[in-house]
């Protein structure tokens, strides 16, 4: 009951975790602002998923950028035509 | 000359040894013609692995695009399922399953965390995954990374946070701490 007087007073969560995506936070009316923060302020499940969606846009950030643990070696046949391929090039 | 690791990376990405090498090839071709450009401020490798990042993804958008018929099947069963999660009044559905993994910064090193992480992103539909990844790995503006998808930014952000919704649900489910 409380949820359904929120979704129209404030956002739906739906509404909430998309422009906790979509930065589109930023932009808001101060009204908009007030609504949005209401919605946090009252519902758990959307600040949690606030703070996970950045979490995992860290640790994606992360993982897209560290090379993996335990390097799996190049097959030599297959370094050799980089190596041909390079050198063709250069002449 | 960071060979191997590149492949491992490329191999890991990517599941395809025949793949893998050939990307690893073109990293090598552009880094050679691009030498010109290389700061010696940054690191041989950094260099390497930008590059090599931006042939991966050029790799996600072939299949996504190959697959775009194929995989709207795949998609609209995503969208079913992000959409499960929420009621008709658009309100997370509680289900007691939650798990509290937010506040922990130490799940950033921790390596459970970050393989389920990983799981869950390849579990995602081409496109999905493709926004996401684009996001997250490339230093490319938004305009830049629709234009490529062929999508407009409002349904890239539309992508992205189906897609963000779908990661958390998947690490509530999967990840055991
Ligand atoms: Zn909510």
């Amino acid at each position: 009951m409380l949820k359904r007087i929120l979704g129209t007073v404030t956002f739906s969560c739906w509404k909430i975790t998309e422009m906790v995506e979509s930065e589109a936070v930023t932009k808001l009316s101060i009204f908009d602002r007030i609504r949005y923060k209401t919605h946090l302020g009252v519902c758990k499940a959307c600040r949690s998923y606030e703070k996970q969606s950045a979490l995992i846009g860290k640790a994606l950030s992360r993982l897209m950028s560290s090379s993996p643990q335990g390097v799996k070696p190049m097959d030599n046949l297959a370094k050799q035509k980089i190596l041909d391929r390079i050198s063709k090039n250069e002449k | 000359m960071h060979a191997d690791e590149l492949f491992s990376w490329a191999f890991h990405k990517t599941s395809s040894k025949e793949i893998a090498e050939d990307l690893v090839q073109e990293t090598f071709l552009s880094a050679v013609k691009g030498f010109k450009n290389f700061k010696s401020s940054s690191k041989p490798k950094t260099w390497l692995f930008a590059i090599l990042n931006n042939k991966i993804i050029d790799f996600y958008r072939k299949r996504a695009k190959s697959s775009a018929i194929g995989s709207k099947g795949a998609e609209q069963n995503f969208t079913k399922q992000t959409n499960s999660y929420f009621d008709s009044n658009q309100n997370w559905i509680i289900t007691g399953n939650e798990i509290a993994w937010e506040e922990e910064v130490h799940l950033l090193d921790d390596s459970e965390f970050n393989k389920t992480l990983d799981e869950c992103v390849n579990k995602l539909p081409d496109n999905w995954r493709l926004a996401v990844v684009s996001k997250y790995l490339s230093d490319k503006t938004t305009d830049q990374i629709c234009q490529e998808m062929s999508v407009t930014v409002s349904n890239y952000w539309q992508i992205v946070h189906r897609a963000k919704v779908m990661l958390k649900k998947c690490i509530d489910h999967n990840w055991q701490h």
